[in-house]
């Protein structure tokens, strides 16, 4: 099996966790994967304001903050209407204490929910996995961020097994699905009662 | 019956197209490198540990007729959870133990909005018995610490507040 290799050299990273050694550590782990030294707030607020003037291309936020829960940073970067903010990757770090707050965060519309303490090893997986796999993003009434009705990480292979059997979208939809990694972002309306 | 309408989009992030780009690190070397630069940060992991065990005893002992108000088990609760997780990242899982359970007590007793502060003071005397610098104990006596810390848990009915660490969302498998 071939090397999994990861150019994050022009990813630019929020990091969003009110302890300040945790928040180096995880800085740290990342500019050692090749990323930008990454931005690192210790507040939702603070977050909010920094990606109201600037874009990241991932964000690992904590489940809990001081003046805000994770569940309302993410519900908030999920309804920022025509701005491709709203489909940036979400990984949130849930810490001892803030076990409950796994599945908030993950209806809230975060791609991924992980359990500290992280390894290196754990976050430079997921973080593969998070930027190579390919979810649809959907709005609904309630809910805005990826698709959580997954079963396999990799493209399911075969007949009556590909991801457009079971997320409701017709061959148009399939199609996008398999469009080559550049294309713009599409979008079909489609109804459910 | 009413109809809500669903949208649902197949977005390129910007994220997944940097990372195909050519060049880059292998998972191998990313990984040598960053538990490297995790292992640098061992002796100020210490010393913010020592930090924080002497912020929690100064609450703690500030007690007065065995009664701590609801803000200062906050304040202990959101020290010892940030502990917790330093103390598993530089494995010391004797001093993780006692912080799990000193969070398990601490969250249990503002749920029952007691402010007995006896159970906390004694997961803070096992926590300084643990501590990275006092003297090191033996296995046998680490677990009988955590033996007794968990009557006191059995005592007030405070059941972990994980269940189970098996807790992440989403398969980290991925096709080379």
């Amino acid at each position: 099996m071939a090397q999994i290799r990861l150019n994050l050299r022009s990813v630019t990273t929020l990091i969003v966790d009110c302890d300040h050694f945790t928040r180096g550590l995880i800085a740290q782990m990342v500019r050692e994967f090749g990323a930008n030294p990454p931005v690192v707030c210790d507040s939702g607020k603070a977050a909010q304001a920094h990606l109201q003037h600037h874009y990241s291309d991932l964000c690992i936020l904590e489940a809990v903050f001081p003046d805000m829960d994770g569940a309302e940073l993410i519900r908030w970067i999920r309804r920022q209407d025509k701005s491709q903010l709203r489909f940036v990757p979400i990984i949130v770090l849930s810490s001892y204490t803030q076990y409950r707050h796994v599945t908030v965060a993950r209806d809230a519309g975060a791609n991924l929910v992980l359990t500290k303490p992280i390894s290196p090893q754990a976050l430079f997986d997921h973080l593969a996995w998070v930027a190579k796999v390919r979810r649809p993003f959907i709005e609904a009434g309630k809910y805005a961020g990826p698709d959580r009705r997954f079963r396999t990480s990799d493209s399911p292979a075969g007949e009556k097994k590909r991801e457009t059997d079971y997320t409701e979208v017709d061959h148009a939809g399939a199609a996008l699905l398999e469009q080559p990694s550049g294309a713009t972002p599409e979008s079909r309306k489609t109804a459910i009662t | 019956m009413t109809r809500a309408s669903k949208t649902i989009h197949f977005p390129t992030t910007r994220l997944s197209e940097l990372v195909s780009r050519g060049g880059g690190i292998t998972r191998e070397l990313a990984v040598e490198e960053a538990k490297k630069s995790v292992e640098d940060l061992r002796d100020l992991a210490l010393e913010t540990i020592l930090q924080a065990i002497g912020a929690i005893e100064a609450i703690a002992y500030s007690a007065r007729l065995n009664r701590m108000d609801k803000v200062d088990m906050m304040e202990v609760l959101i020290k010892a959870d940030h502990l917790v997780t330093i103390a598993a990242t530089f494995g010391l899982r004797a001093l993780e133990g006692v912080l799990k359970s000193l969070c398990d007590v601490t969250a249990g007793l503002l749920a029952l909005s007691s402010n007995d502060a006896a159970p906390i003071v004694v997961h803070v005397q096992a926590m300084r018995l643990l501590a990275p610098d006092s003297p090191p104990l033996g296995t046998e006596q680490s677990g009988r610490i955590l033996g007794e810390l968990s009557r006191v848990r059995e005592y007030f009915h405070f059941a972990p507040l994980t269940i189970s660490r098996q807790s992440n969302c989403g398969p980290p498998e991925i096709a080379s």
